[in-house]
């Protein structure tokens, strides 16, 4: 089957809620065999643990003596039989999709409250509300490590050789706030314990309200840390790494617009999804109703979401070292910030707005620097942008050799410790580097390299200018590297990314395939021109759906009528 | 921006601002958001109209009095056309959601909890054309 009808399929079907997801619980387990099959093969099937499922009462465990539902090895073997790769995604804080977020009922004691004192809750994708639970709760730890060891003892009683990941779910907010965050009075409870620890000789430093709530993040994140460490020590070797998936729809306004309100719209949950890819969260359509999943939402979760993406970040699926026949996000940058909200953070620079506007969606926030920033040959065409401010030695040493390496490496250097400073001059110097001073906007220092270029700029003197000289310094920059990217002129409300990919037999006379996904979900008609560029050749229209396209000498003129999409390849020259 | 809406629902909660700013100011009320059956009110919005009933803080939607967020509601009124505004204090929406396990089910339980505002002109036009409809 392939992939667009059984997303189509799966989209009605309650067991599949999206990205390779599989709720086991949700079926009866003698319906999973018919279920496994219909699973494209070459797509791994993620299984989110349901905690409570196999754990029915109080030093109790289920996998499959009270409930076939529960048999997990069966599961597993079944998905062997039929050839597909599985892989364990266990909840370490409450999922929207799951009752009370998945905790066990005899362990359900103090409601979730947010920091408005309202109880957390989530809409899964049948419409069902599920209220969360303190993981800060009495036995919640003991018992959640028990449940741990008792997975790992089964996995290793029954050798069922599968990666385990730590689950994490996430909120879309600002800080991507974990479900985990809670300030009920169990969460009280041990936060105050964690102050008198911390503060036992000097309760002083108690009496700031600002920093008891900084301290209240810090207890939260800490907490995070514990529960994926301890997974991590009881799993051993099954133990992969942790995922944090981003919950569409699960932000604490979407309780009550998924409930009273008409759900979310498409507009809201395309949007949320850019963002999240553009910041480097893994999203997830899972708790998505089929209401809310339109025929135009489908279509994007198919084209934007569905085959590897998580595979990737699990790194179940090795990230390709050139351009293949595969779709993939185009991306010019990489940026990188130890604090994004500093006051000379790239957005006060005038870079985010420079780059949404020339480049929207195809520039990237890294959350991992090591992993990302070293990546394979394909990112070398991408440029990285980092501000040297709170970087280690290491990581500062990584970037320069990225230069050296032929890349084109920016950094801003507001805020440099004289460490970094002097590491700096000694790294010119022993590479014997020549350097040019050009003062535009700001002092840039400008080294070149074979094919590497590095830039070095003030952004806090940056942040002094006014939008349009900050945009201009980031256009002479751009124009400085000669990036080629189409710009559209694309009427608002239109929803619209782009993706790359390598040339096929029929278009061996470009370097690259460009391709931009357009979608309308507004309910007016809409049109837009791509015009005519040097070094792109328009080549074709794929899939349009209530959608005009008109090529002419000044350009590609698209007409979308409401809830209509098409994708436009272009070839690219060298 | 005048809508035909069954119903509106204001969620707020009693906040002490000390713990926010360090430093002496009285305790208020803030507005966490105000939904209807297509979704919510942008903060945007609720700003706007929270300038003509509070002077200072309406970015912030904190209100220095229930009696404050009564007029609030009347303002909502005269912009959406709703018969009716329930309001729901934090205590009075963590019960309806107590309440409640299927998410189609909350906004019932949410009138149960709320305390019912009633805008007269919307109810009085229901009642003179319920006449001829009957």
């Amino acid at each position: 089957m392939n992939q667009t009808v059984f997303n189509a399929l799966s989209k009605t079907d309650v067991v599949f809620p999206g990205e390779q997801w599989f709720f086991y619980w949700k079926t009866s387990a003698a319906m999973w065999e018919s279920k496994i099959s219909h699973h494209p093969k070459d797509e791994v099937l993620f299984l989110p643990l349901y905690w409570g499922l196999h754990a029915p009462k109080e030093g109790a465990w289920d996998f499959g003596d009270l409930s076939p539902e529960a048999d997990l090895k069966r599961l597993i073997d079944l998905c062997g039989a039929h050839r597909r790769q599985v892989a364990i995604l266990l909840p370490m804080s409450p999922m929207p999709f799951l009752p009370n977020g998945g905790m066990p009922v005899h362990i359900t004691r103090h409601h979730s409250i947010n920091s408005h004192g309202l109880m957390k809750a989530g809409v899964d994708h049948e419409g069902k509300l599920h209220k969360f639970y303190s993981f800060y709760g009495g036995k919640v730890f003991q018992s959640y490590l028990e449940f741990v060891d008792v997975v790992h003892k089964y996995l290793t009683k029954h050798k069922l050789h599968v990666p385990v990941y730590g689950l994490e779910g996430r909120e879309f907010s600002t800080h991507f706030n974990s479900t985990r965050e809670d300030y009920s009075p169990a969460f009280d409870q041990n936060f105050n314990r964690f102050l008198k620890q911390r503060f036992a000789e000097n309760e002083s430093q108690l009496s700031d309200p600002k920093q008891e709530l900084i301290l209240k993040r810090e207890f939260q994140e800490t907490t995070g840390e514990l529960f994926a460490q301890s997974t991590a020590e009881v799993l051993q070797n099954w133990y992969k790494s942790q995922l944090n998936i981003v919950f569409i729809g699960a932000r604490e306004n979407d309780l009550m617009v998924r409930s009273v309100g008409d759900g979310l719209a498409p507009t809201e949950i395309m949007l949320q999804i850019l963002h999240c890819l553009n910041q480097g969260k893994l999203p997830s359509s899972a708790i998505l109703t089929s209401h809310e999943k339109t025929p135009l939402v489908t279509r994007f979760l198919t084209e934007q979401l569905s085959g590897t993406y998580l595979e990737r970040e699990a790194k179940l699926r090795s990230r390709p070292e050139e351009l293949t026949d595969e779709l993939i996000p185009l991306e010019f940058f990489y940026l990188w910030e130890k604090n994004q909200q500093d006051t000379h953070n790239f957005s006060s620079q005038g870079l985010i707005p420079f780059l949404s506007k020339s480049f929207r969606w195809s520039y990237r926030f890294l959350e991992h620097f090591e992993t990302s920033f070293l990546g394979p040959d394909l990112e070398q065409e991408r440029i990285k942008l980092a501000r040297l401010q709170g970087l280690s030695r290491s990581e500062m040493a990584q970037l320069l050799k990225l230069f050296l390496m032929g890349q084109k490496v920016i950094l801003d250097r507001s805020g440099w410790s004289e460490e970094q400073e002097r590491r700096f001059h000694l790294f010119l110097a022993e590479n014997n580097l020549e350097t040019q001073i050009v003062n535009y906007k700001t002092q840039i220092l400008i080294t070149k390299l074979g094919e590497g270029r590095l830039f070095v700029y003030d952004g806090a003197t940056l942040c002094t200018q006014n939008k349009e000289e900050q945009a201009d310094f980031w256009q002479n920059i751009m124009n400085y590297l000669e990036l080629k990217h189409l710009n559209a002129e694309i009427e608002e409300g239109i929803i619209w990314c782009w993706k790359v990919k390598a040339i096929s037999r029929d278009d061996l006379n470009y370097q690259e395939v460009r391709r931009i996904y357009l979608y309308n979900p507004t309910s007016y008609r809409k049109s837009m021109l791509i015009p005519s560029q040097k070094s792109f050749a328009f080549l074709r229209q794929l899939d349009p759906v209530s959608a005009k396209v008109k090529s002419t000498p000044h350009g590609v003129e698209v007409e979308l009528l409401p809830q209509g999409a098409v994708n436009l390849d272009f070839g690219k020259f060298a | 921006m005048s809508q035909n809406l069954d119903a509106l629902y204001l969620v707020y909660s009693f906040v002490n601002t000390q713990e926010r700013e360090a430093e002496l100011s009285p305790a208020r009320y803030h507005i966490r958001g105000v939904y209807h059956d297509r979704g919510a009110i942008p903060v945007g919005e609720l700003q706007e109209m929270a300038k003509s009933i509070i002077h200072e803080n309406f970015m912030e939607l904190f209100f220095n009095s229930l009696d404050e967020i009564k007029s609030f509601g009347d303002r909502l009124f005269n912009d959406y056309s709703a018969e009716s505004l329930y309001l729901l204090s934090a205590q009075d929406f963590n019960l309806a959601l107590e309440a409640t396990s299927e998410a189609s089910k909350l906004s019932e339980n949410l009138k149960k909890y709320g305390e019912r505002l009633v805008n007269e002109d919307v109810a009085k036009s229901k009642g003179f054309l319920s006449k001829f409809f009957r």
